[in-house]
């Protein structure tokens, strides 16, 4: 299977070309400059991995004034999959304590440089604004002979793939390990949940219109009604009696993949709509019934949350974009959901004083608890992020709804990100419910037009998070 | 109600019934062919296994069957995915040694002289090794001693002039602690 890796905390025994690297990195002087770590660890590194002197294009021009280090190219007509920023090798970080090794290192220019929160670096050289599109690659790599961490992008969003990790003879397996995984350019979907605890703050009807505006723009897209109530299926007019959770968990546990894969398949449902300028797009739905869930939710022999990672894990080569929507009731299910997804997005009532208050605690207190979690099973793929909070149910009179919000928030110390992008509420999104279609059927809403720069903003164009 | 976050995967829960898949637990039982083929067809019929097979967690996914592995051997014969079983600690190994009548040990310091010969009966007869001990002999020299002296381990058998050497002290360690 493509991108196996050992879980966090498994030691890798290494082999003879991981070994090799490692004697050269033994060998590295504690001050070390950029073109020396790159002549004498990074190159070797990537002659390991087999990677071939056409796959390198070192300093690049990729974009007005974007000069990263190297790009590394899978097939040399196609876009690059990595973009590296080297530093300098310092006596600081090189001799830093394994305790604060990586707060040393979130704090040091050297690295803050090379993410390019303080100059341009990762942030820049995968903006996919700004980036020629022959050289805007889906994973990078920040590197100093100490640090190192790993980046992915996907469509304009990019956030870290991998903690930061410091170089050391147990490491740099994983290190190396990590990079194959990269340049093997593995299809795998941006799995997002839009979920707060305080219900009625359009959880579902923001799930259904963002995933539909992504299906719009050509991406494929996969819902998953993981809500008792199955309101997601129903507005969708679809309804399932299969019970795959049964079937998948059974698979998931004895790792049968190819049998999870397609069982899935054969229960996923395909809907075709039109759009009132007479366009069409497809949104695949993963649903089944209150019955099913909830006996999933209830199981006291087979905890659902890894079962759930699995049958995600199997969907992710097949999709773009997977949305699972669930009840706000923090229960098994909503565990399940935090397990798997990759980023989260919070919808709260402008003004809304308890959602608003969920919204803080999520952003700042579970999704940063369950990323600690996760990254003590899972080299790659480190999640959950935050998206943001999306202000949804706003009235066209909000006037003085915002002071108050922006005072609660504040009150709250929340010091995360807002969208800009506030869906407002029209009568052509209940109107859509009734027809059981997503309101971005009808292109010349505004409220398609909001869901629009919504996707945008958080997907589509260049935007960045590490919170 | 409060959402509560802990790691979902992280251990597999110690001493409660779950079901295992068969491919990932290790094991062989000393039982007869017979025996195994007798269980298998009982076990196709209701798809599981009352009786759980104990198992060890030796890491991910991975399980040695320490009880009842004959199940085990009938699953795999009976090609069942999943079999019923408790997944248990060393400490908890040793309860059920002592529950299964596998294992029974005596305190050296505090067993009365009764206790002590009934066990070195009892080891005399599951032990070839321990055949020439003589429980009354070595039972009243544990007591003599006793009062005389604090016992701190094994060790001190050798010093009693009971029959019992240096050799014999891992044989007896099963039955007799400290």
């Amino acid at each position: 299977m493509v991108g196996t890796v050992p879980s966090q905390g498994s030691r890798v025994r290494p082999n003879a070309a991981q070994k090799r690297i490692i004697e050269r990195w033994l060998q590295l002087p504690d001050f070390y400059s950029e073109a020396d770590v790159s002549a004498n660890l990074l190159m070797p590194l990537f002659d390991e991995l087999g990677v071939r002197f056409d796959q390198r294009k070192i300093t690049p021009t990729v974009g007005k004034g974007l000069k990263p280090d190297l790009l590394v190219y899978g097939e040399v007509d196609q876009p690059p999959v990595l973009v590296v920023e080297l530093k300098k090798r310092i006596p600081d970080l090189a001799n830093a304590s394994d305790e604060t090794f990586v707060a040393q290192v979130g704090q040091h220019t050297l690295y803050r440089d090379a993410v390019g929160y303080t100059d341009n670096g990762i942030r820049q050289y995968l903006n996919i604004n700004s980036v020629n599109p022959g050289s805007l690659a889906s994973y990078g790599l920040v590197l100093n002979g100490d640090f190192f961490q790993l980046w992915r992008r996907v469509d304009g969003l990019i956030f870290p793939l991998t903690q930061i990790q410091r170089m050391t003879k147990a490491s740099i397996p994983m290190l190396m390990q990590q990079l194959q995984y990269c340049l093997e350019a593995p299809v795998s979907a941006l799995v997002t949940a839009i979920w707060n605890q305080k219900g009625g703050v359009a959880k579902t009807t923001n799930t259904i219109s963002a995933a539909a505006t992504l299906a719009l723009a050509g991406k494929r897209v996969l819902l998953i009604d993981l809500d008792p109530q199955c309101d997601l299926s129903r507005s969708l007019l679809l309804d399932s009696e299969s019970d795959y959770l049964k079937v998948c968990s059974d698979f998931v546990q004895l790792q049968e993949a190819e049998k999870v894969k397609s069982t899935l398949e054969s229960v996923i449902q395909t809907k075709s709509f039109a759009t009132s300028d007479r366009q069409n797009f497809e949104l695949s739905v993963l649903a089944t019934s209150r019955t099913a869930l909830e006996s999933f939710r209830d199981n006291t022999i087979v905890r659902p949350s890894p079962i759930f990672k699995g049958i995600i894990q199997a969907l992710k080569p097949s999709y773009d974009y997977i949305f699972v929507d669930t009840s706000p009731t923090p229960d098994e299910l909503t565990t399940s959901l935090l397990y798997a997804c990759d980023t989260l997005l919070i919808p709260s009532d402008l003004g809304g004083k308890k959602s608003l208050h969920h919204a803080v605690s999520l952003y700042h207190g579970t999704v940063p608890k369950m990323r600690g979690i996760r990254a003590k099973r899972e080299q790659l793929h480190l999640a959950p992020w935050n998206l943001g909070i999306v202000f949804s149910n706003c009235p066209a009179d909000a006037g003085a709804l915002e002071a108050m919000t922006h005072a609660e928030l504040k009150q709250l110390n929340f010091t995360g990100r807002l969208c800009k992008t506030r869906i407002r509420s029209f009568a052509q999104t209940k109107a859509a419910e009734f027809k059981n279609v997503p309101v971005i059927c009808w292109q010349n809403s505004p409220i398609t037009k909001l869901y629009s720069d919504l996707v945008n903003e958080v997907f589509l164009s260049h935007n960045f998070t590490d919170h | 109600m409060v959402l509560a976050i802990d790691d979902p995967a992280v251990t597999t829960p110690l001493g409660q019934l779950l079901r295992l898949p068969v491919k990932f637990i290790k094991g062989k039982s000393d039982s007869p062919a017979i025996v195994i083929q007798a269980i298998a067809p009982q076990l196709q019929a209701t798809g599981k296994n009352f009786l759980p097979v104990v198992v060890i967690v030796l890491g991910e996914d991975k399980y040695q069957a320490v009880l009842n592995a004959q199940i085990l051997e009938a699953a795999r014969l009976a090609k069942l995915d999943f079999v019923w079983c408790i997944a248990i600690d060393e400490a908890m190994h040793t309860q059920i040694k002592t529950e299964a009548g596998q294992s029974i040990q005596v305190n050296l310091i505090t067993a009365s002289e009764r206790s002590l010969c009934d066990v070195l009966e009892y080891a005399k007869s599951r032990t070839p090794a321990l055949s020439k001990v003589n429980p009354p002999l070595v039972a009243r020299a544990i007591c003599d001693y006793r009062k005389i002296k604090q016992i701190k381990n094994l060790t001190a058998l050798t010093t009693l002039r009971c029959g019992i050497g240096k050799t014999k002290l891992p044989l007896l360690s099963q039955y007799l602690v400290v």
